[in-house]
């Protein structure tokens, strides 16, 4: 007996050599299901975070809004219930306000600009919501938004003959939308389907990626080709949370989180590819409006500028992320 | 006898034989068929209580009865016993165990899900294949989603070929949820489930019933997820099984409480999994017992699902609180 209890007490011993003294468990909820890209791109950041803490850092991830949308999240956050959240612009947007300034429509004519304007507007960001108590810890591009319609658009006034669905609690957007001419429908996306077949919308902005899964596109199968705006997102970490990691290991869990998304980014630009080429399988017709168009697109999104800028975001984002784009527009002018 | 007509009298002995022979093979081919599938035959595995005996054994039965159909293609019941059984082996001995492996052993775990996709999606192929022989142009009206016409003239007879290939398609999709072109035809399974809960809506102990608890539990809402329709279903799949079957318990514990976020009903109901006489049910008694398997899984690793609750440091306690 005594030479069981002795073996017994030795494996604990040997056991407890293995196990991190200080190990902290970081709660994330996320509203990417589980199995997506984004879950297991979530999933990798942990693994490797945990390898380079040599097990004192494991996230423990709450995947499919299951810790609630993103309100609930950034609540629970700031509740002390969750250390952390991948969110949306939108969510990013109920922290820090100016990062809404990235979904002003029409504002990026390509993956380039928008590269260009956030890998210089990144900090700015990062400091402002690092002062209301959270840090990115990595900015996710999920794809851009279309509109996808029941009957073709190819100009401003085709479109404004819809009655667009939109996301209820975006306001400013809302308005902004309205000023710019078009019918605007407060819809939840659960109930677009039943809007769509009751024909009290005829259209929707969405990404390809949500227009496929949830088979909307099949009652408005036509996408206006027009990048819309993009889908932004990212990993936000309680600060205080984040700042008890020794920061050696904080700056080698930074560069593992690049890696990530930078494979992320490749993943689903790849998908959204997939999902477009799936729906034209499946009926849907993909219009491109003419570059003559393109200004008239632009004049049109400008008349609803003002709803947005100072109301939605301060100007003075507003006026640095134009002198960027100017910037790089001038640049590859040349 | 002439030399031309004997030379015909032996063709024609030859091709007797041969025909004989083709037809005995046949026949012998349809009787060991007939043997495997008779009804209760299925017992044998779901009865038993050994559940690593039957994983291990279920492989080679599942060649043999596929070995059996390449000979007769259009033997209804080794249609049925074949791909269900594919879809059975794809849930019970690969997505289950997978979902139980630790997070370090992910790439296990990734292999397996594919292995069970790919063999729901087999078992799918194979019972709609079998649908299309008896039903000339369902498949290709199933594709163009005119579901009605599809299941044209489908009685309570096609209900099982119906239910399992439904099932094993939306097994397929729920693991790889990004397949585009599986999540486009998403509305075909479904139509078949459909035509299964008009049928017959107490097919097998009320498995429709339950299948929609998942169905409306996990999917998210804007994709037709509704929690009061899964929990409506549980109360006729409960009233269908007289709560002897563990399924309907774990289904709305796994979905439904995760979802609400509801840990106490989450326990209670898988305590009612637990509380279960398994060796006593022998039609379901392989199911009862994985499913107790889970459920005890899922007790043990209830702080995975809700975010309430205190979660332990891996390989040991940690000093702070989880947050």
């Amino acid at each position: 007996m005594n030479h069981l209890k002795r073996v017994l007490l030795t494996a604990a011993a040997i056991a407890a050599l293995f196990i991190p003294r200080d190990a902290q468990v970081i709660k994330v909820g996320s509203i990417a299901p589980d199995r997506s890209p984004w879950n297991d791109a979530l999933k990798e950041v942990a693994r490797q975070w945990q390898a380079i803490s040599g097990g004192t850092v494991q996230l423990k991830i709450y995947p499919g809004s299951i810790a609630g949308n993103e309100e609930d999240m950034i609540r629970k956050m700031r509740g002390g219930l969750l250390g952390g959240a991948v969110l949306t612009n939108i969510g990013l947007n109920k922290i820090d306000p100016d990062v809404y300034v990235l979904s002003s429509p029409l504002l990026f004519d390509s993956e380039a600009e928008l590269h260009y304007v956030l890998d210089r507007i990144k900090p700015a960001f990062e400091k402002q919501i690092n002062d209301k108590g959270f840090t990115i810890v990595i900015w996710t591009m999920s794809g851009w938004v279309n509109f996808f319609t029941k009957q073709p658009v190819l100009l401003p006034e085709d479109l404004k003959k819809n009655r667009i669905s939109f996301s209820v609690g975006e306001p400013e957007m809302e308005q902004a939308l309205k000023k710019m001419g078009y019918q605007v429908v407060p819809n939840d996306l659960k109930d677009l389907m039943m809007g769509l077949q009751s024909g009290m919308v005829d259209a929707f902005y969405l990404p390809p990626l949500l227009a496929g899964s949830g088979q909307y596109f099949a009652q408005a199968p036509h996408m206006c080709s027009l990048k819309v705006a993009p889908l932004l997102g990212g990993l936000v970490i309680v600060k205080r949370i984040w700042e008890k990691i020794p920061e050696s290991q904080r700056l080698a869990m930074l560069k593992a989180v690049d890696t990530i998304s930078a494979k992320l980014d490749r993943e689903t630009s790849q998908l959204e590819k997939e999902a477009i080429a799936s729906m034209v399988k499946h009926g849907l017709v993909i219009h491109n409006p003419s570059p003559e168009s393109i200004p008239h697109w632009k004049e049109t999104a400008a008349r609803g500028m003002d709803e947005l800028v100072g109301k939605a975001y301060s100007r003075e984002i507003y006026e640095q992320v134009y002198r960027l784009l100017n910037e790089f527009r001038q640049k590859n002018a040349r | 006898m002439p030399a031309p007509q004997r030379l015909r009298g032996i063709a024609v002995l030859i091709a007797i034989t041969v025909l004989s022979f083709c037809s005995i093979k046949k026949m012998a081919i349809n009787k060991v068929a007939n043997i495997l599938t008779a009804p209760g035959g299925g017992k044998v595995f779901t009865a038993d209580n050994d559940p690593e005996l039957v994983g291990d054994a279920l492989p080679f039965a599942i060649k043999m009865y596929e070995s059996l159909l390449a000979s007769a293609p259009y033997h209804r019941g080794l249609q049925l016993q074949t791909g269900s059984l594919y879809i059975m082996y794809a849930n019970a001995f690969l997505q289950t165990p997978a979902a139980m492996l630790p997070e370090r052993e992910y790439q296990q775990q990734e292999f397996l899900l594919q292995r069970a996709k790919n063999l729901y999606l087999r078992g799918r192929d194979m019972l709609l294949s079998g649908l299309d022989r008896r039903h000339p142009g369902f498949r290709k009206a199933l594709e163009n989603r005119h579901f009605d016409q599809a299941c044209q003239g489908m009685g309570r007879d096609e209900v099982p070929f119906l239910y399992w290939s439904g099932a094993g398609w939306i097994a397929a999709f729920a693991i790889d949820p990004f397949d585009m072109d599986l999540g486009l035809s998403l509305p075909e399974a479904a139509a078949l489930m459909e035509r299964v809960l008009k049928l017959e809506p107490t097919f097998d102990s009320g498995a429709i019933h339950d299948f929609y608890v998942l169905y409306y539990g996990s999917l998210p809402d804007y994709m037709g997820g509704d929690l009061k329709k899964a929990r409506e279903h549980f109360e006729k799949a409960i009233s269908a099984t007289g709560g002897r079957l563990t399924s309907p318990y774990l289904s709305l514990a796994t979905t439904v409480t995760v979802k609400e976020q509801n840990a106490q009903e989450f326990k209670e109901l898988l305590e009612k999994v637990l509380a279960i006489d398994a060796q006593g049910t022998e039609d379901n008694r392989l199911l009862n017992i994985i499913n107790q398997r889970k459920a005890r899984w899922f007790l043990d690793h209830i702080a995975d699902f809700f975010v309430d609750l205190d979660v332990p440091a891996e390989e040991g306690e940690p000093k702070e609180k989880s947050q």
